[in-house]
């Protein structure tokens, strides 16, 4: 070992009490370095003790105490806020699984078919039952306007699958007659 | 050093950690001054010693449950004592509290001993010192020099505090000690 690799070994031991067996071959060996470690080991004495920087006795005791008392409270708050939860969970969790379980249940029906063509017909079915009732009694003509007004509230509820539903549900009787009648292309 | 009897904190780290909040205090108790020392010598000043301390037992209660007991208790709470005081050093350099150059060191280190009178006035002037060298220090070297030099902490565990490579480590503390000698020549202390 050179003495320039001694002397920046030493600086990473700086403050031990004991140095690796190299480099204590070489300082047994090197009076130069042995002066240079002694003077770095006189450096360390001068920066005294870790306990200096220590505080006092009722310093420790008044922080302890306030650290104490804050974890109280965040223990407080903590508790308080399980027994929010656990009402909250008593509470609306089983209203919302109840909710939940219902929208499942009617998007399955609606995912696997059961739902839309049933409400299609039944809306259809309606149509029907209005169409029918534009027919005032002995009048064999059907009111324009009612006519007009019955296609645009079921456009607007069913939106553009409405006039081919609407078409269907009409007889060929009707239909031919709203073709001579009417400008069915406006009207739709 | 205080002398921290490791069976007897791992036993209180256990109790902690099964909600004994007696056992923690003991552990804060236990371990105060050695945190309060490391963050003193870091920030220069004593009330935010004092105030990085409280966060860093209030932090290590709010995580005990995290810590696994593989590594040793005065390890873990120094990890973040560390990066609570660098974190802070940090803010307080972007200037968002007073910034360490601000402040004439000798006044600053006198200033903060007020706090404990009965500090002798030998030791004020030492520790004056001491300030002033590491006040000229980068905050990781700061660390490093701290933990090894007052602490007795090993380079392997230091690495692991401060979550840098060993060799990093050793750089940072050699580095420091090329510092000090300079400081100890400055001030005639090698004659």
């Amino acid at each position: 070992m050179t003495c320039s690799h001694f002397q920046e070994q030493m600086l990473v031991y700086f403050g031990q009490k004991q140095l690796p067996t190299d480099l204590q071959e070489h300082l047994a060996e090197c009076t130069t370095c042995q002066a240079a470690w002694k003077e770095l080991s006189n450096l360390g004495d001068r920066l005294g003790e870790n306990d200096l920087f220590h505080p006092n006795d009722a310093q420790v005791d008044r922080l302890v105490s306030k650290i104490s008392s804050t974890i109280e409270e965040m223990e407080q708050d903590k508790k308080h806020y399980v027994l929010w939860v656990r009402r909250v969970w008593h509470t609306y969790v089983p209203t919302a699984a109840a909710a939940a379980l219902v929208l499942g249940i009617a998007i399955g029906k609606y995912m696997t078919g059961g739902t839309a063509p049933d409400s299609r017909v039944t809306e259809m079915a309606a149509s029907k039952t209005d169409i029918s009732g534009l027919y005032e009694e002995g009048d064999q003509e059907l009111d324009e306007d009612a006519v007009i007004t019955l296609i645009d509230d079921f456009t607007t509820q069913h939106s553009s699958d409405a006039s081919e539903w609407l078409l269907d549900d009409l007889t060929e009787e009707e239909l031919k007659y709203l073709e001579k009648s009417f400008d069915v292309g406006d009207l739709l | 050093m205080v002398a921290v009897d490791h069976e007897i904190v791992e036993y209180l780290v256990r109790r902690a950690k099964e909600g004994d909040k007696e056992a923690f205090s003991k552990i804060v108790r236990m371990m105060m001054k050695d945190v309060v020392a490391t963050t003193y010598r870091m920030t220069q000043d004593r009330e935010s010693a004092f105030d990085l301390a409280q966060e860093t037992f209030i932090s290590a209660w709010q995580n005990l449950s995290g810590f696994r007991q593989e590594s040793k208790f005065e390890s873990w709470l120094y990890r973040i004592a560390s990066n609570k005081t660098l974190n802070f050093l940090k803010r307080r350099s972007h200037g968002q509290t007073s910034s360490i150059d601000s402040i004439p060191l000798s006044s600053m280190a006198l200033g903060s001993n007020s706090h404990n009178p009965e500090t002798p006035l030998h030791q004020k002037e030492l520790q004056n010192v001491i300030l002033n060298f590491m006040a000229g220090l980068p905050p990781q070297q700061r660390l490093v020099f701290d933990l090894r030099f007052y602490k007795g902490r090993t380079f392997e565990e230091i690495a692991q505090i401060t979550d840098k490579a060993l060799g990093t480590v050793k750089t940072h503390y050699r580095q420091a000690i090329i510092k000090l000698r300079a400081f100890a020549k400055q001030r005639g202390w090698r004659q």
